[in-house]
């Protein structure tokens, strides 16, 4: 599945930098909220991985190059956020429940519930776990754009999609047989 | 994977993801990226500033240690008056060693300096290196000053006459 807009190479950098911003912005939300679980933290990364992108932009004229770079630095930007809070969880310098103090609390919606459930189960799974499902079964990416996002083999991603699946199948199994 | 597992994995993507974001998120998104990256670029070029300032200053400073007035060698003006007159020594004259080669201008007013009392070794450097073509013509320096005068006695210009003219 293709995520890159057809941006003109002739384009100035800064109308190429906006059209690559607004054809990648929701989707790198989605992708970074995905992998941490909450709105600003995700807004954030993703704001991070568009700065790096914006002074990488010159070095690439192949579109679907830039987006997997960008997916690559937006999933790394995202892994050294959960490596933060995971040790100042450990530390002591978060609530017991997990959420930053300072984030947020998201709006309630009906299948808040729901979502906070796979969320949980999500936190389950190895980070190597957790992006390569997220990247392949939530995001549409294929086996070797996660490779090469994840900057790892397609086997390794494979085992890790594998494991993840039965994991998730094991702590959602009434999701699992409602679906089935 | 098998139907089941599609089934679940579809089940999960739409539910698992955030709230779709409205215009004013994407706004505000837009603005708060614009803003990190503007500071971004200010950081960057104050840095680059304080670099360019402190390889100035460097260079500045490397300058002036070259260029800083140097004590000049005192003068021991008593010790120049009280010395020895100041001669014609110090001034080098290339002198071939070869005592074969046929003696040059430059040879015999060496000489003739020598038979004036300018004995002193030091006086008279000796390179045996020199080949006699090396031998600076030195003889109208060296022409004594009477001859100047006499010269111009008889209206004869001293550096160029021809001994046949000679009255």
């Amino acid at each position: 599945m293709t995520i890159d807009a057809a941006l003109p190479v002739e384009m100035s950098r800064q109308a190429r930098f906006e059209a690559f911003v607004a054809a990648h912005r929701t989707r790198a939300v989605n992708l970074a909220w995905r992998l941490t679980g909450d709105r600003a933290t995700a807004e954030d990364v993703a704001q991070k991985a568009f700065v790096k992108a914006w002074r990488g932009l010159d070095g690439f004229r192949d579109e679907a190059k830039l987006s997997t770079w960008f997916h690559s630095i937006l999933v790394r930007e995202a892994r050294g956020h959960l490596r933060w809070w995971g040790v100042r969880k450990k530390l002591g310098l978060l609530t017991d429940d997990g959420a930053t103090p300072v984030l947020p609390v998201e709006p309630a919606q009906s299948d808040e519930g729901l979502r906070r459930r796979i969320g949980a189960a999500m936190e389950t799974l190895s980070a190597g776990q957790r992006e390569a499902f997220v990247c392949i079964h939530l995001q549409g990416l294929s086996v070797q754009e996660t490779a090469e996002v994840l900057g790892r083999a397609p086997g390794t991603i494979k085992s890790h999609l594998h494991r993840a699946l039965a994991k998730l199948r094991t702590e959602l199994g009434d999701l699992h047989e409602e679906a089935a | 994977m098998s139907p089941e597992d599609e089934a679940f994995v579809d089940r999960l993507r739409s539910a698992y993801e955030p709230p779709p974001m409205t215009a004013f998120d994407e706004t505000r998104f837009d603005a708060r990226l614009r803003a990190r990256i503007e500071a971004k670029g200010r950081r960057r070029r104050m840095a680059l500033g304080g670099l360019a300032t402190a390889a100035a200053a460097a260079v500045l400073a490397l300058v002036a240690i070259d260029v800083a007035p140097r004590e000049a060698p005192a003068v021991d003006w008593l010790a120049a008056l009280e010395g020895p007159e100041a001669t014609w020594a110090g001034e080098v004259i290339v002198v071939p060693a070869d005592p074969l080669a046929v003696p040059s201008l430059s040879d015999e007013l060496a000489w003739a300096a020598a038979d004036d009392g300018a004995t002193d070794a030091a006086d008279v450097a000796v390179d045996d290196s020199a080949e006699l073509d090396d031998v600076a013509d030195e003889g109208p320096a060296w022409m004594p000053a009477e001859y100047e005068m006499l010269a111009q006695l008889i209206e004869v210009d001293p550096y160029t006459f021809d001994e046949e003219e000679w009255p």
